[in-house]
């Protein structure tokens, strides 16, 4: 059962409007504000979500392909979860799915480390 | 759609008439449940939609329907903490989120409250690590940078 959410569409709107006008309007990519990635910094391994920030400021500018090879599993899971999320969708969704959803991001952290063609590929594209 | 008060007093919906058949038939939604279709303003009971009583009207429930079950699974958080750098304490994270829907769709209330708890408690854990972390990372990198364009100085 789900309650009312109808905010749902006002916080999800708000943040996907709010972050495409900064990242459009100010290219963060020339700033260094926003933090450097400590696991990277520390191991050189590249996280499951290492890469979404510059996805998003490429994705902002309409730079999709540049986007989706700086992180393309955030890129494509980030809407289809906050629709989800705003439906009320996610609240039930079967466990299963959560399941897969785990392996999809542990197997992602993984394969984009690997050194080989074309893993390669999955890993932040400078 | 409709939408329904539950037992708890709290609406719950838009719901479609799948949905509403079955709360009927788990006993969340009862001939005493008020209930107002998607476009109307009355509430009514369920003898006024006979869509979702097939005609019939459903035997008269001797207790109100129990309180609708709503427990968060805190699956957008696990994720968002997974993903953001936090990633070895965001995985228990969404393992207990599973658990929630999982327990919630056997009927297991108190498990699912449980489970909940420990999304949201291993959630804050790795918001937290997360948090310190890169604090601790950019006061190093700073740092440095600080250091080194000092010593270009020299």
């Amino acid at each position: 059962m789900k309650a009312v959410t109808p905010h749902r569409f006002v916080v999800a709107g708000t943040i996907a409007a709010g972050t495409a006008f900064v990242f459009a309007a100010l290219n963060p990519l020339s700033w260094r504000v926003f933090p450097r990635c400590v696991l990277h910094s520390v191991t050189g391994w590249y996280c499951p979500g290492c890469g979404t920030t510059r996805a998003l400021v490429q994705a902002a500018h309409g730079h999709w392909l540049a986007a989706l090879r700086l992180n393309a599993l955030t890129l494509v899971a980030l809407p289809v979860i906050g629709v989800l999320w705003v439906t009320g969708r996610l609240d039930r969704l079967k466990p299963t799915w959560i399941w897969a959803l785990l392996v999809v991001i542990v197997a992602f952290g993984v394969l984009r480390n690997l050194p080989w063609q074309p893993f390669t590929l999955l890993a932040p594209q400078p | 759609m409709y939408r329904i008060i539950g037992a708890d007093g709290r609406e719950y919906g838009p719901a479609t008439a799948e949905e509403l058949r079955q709360w009927i038939a788990e006993g969340r939604v009862n001939n005493q449940t008020r209930i107002q279709a998607e476009g109307t303003t009355d509430w009514k009971t369920l003898a006024d939609y006979p869509e979702l009583t097939g005609g019939t009207p459903p035997p008269l429930s001797p207790s109100p329907a129990r309180p609708a079950a709503h427990v968060p699974n805190y699956l957008v958080p696990a994720i968002f903490a997974t993903l953001c750098c936090c990633l070895p304490f965001g995985i228990p994270s969404i393992v207990y989120a599973a658990q929630v829907n999982g327990k919630l769709s056997a009927g297991d209330i108190a498990g699912a409250e449980e489970a909940s708890r420990k999304a949201k408690m291993w959630f804050w854990i790795a918001f937290c690590l997360g948090l310190a972390s890169n604090v601790i990372g950019g006061i190093i990198y700073g740092l440095q940078a600080a250091a080194l364009t000092h010593h270009r100085w020299q």
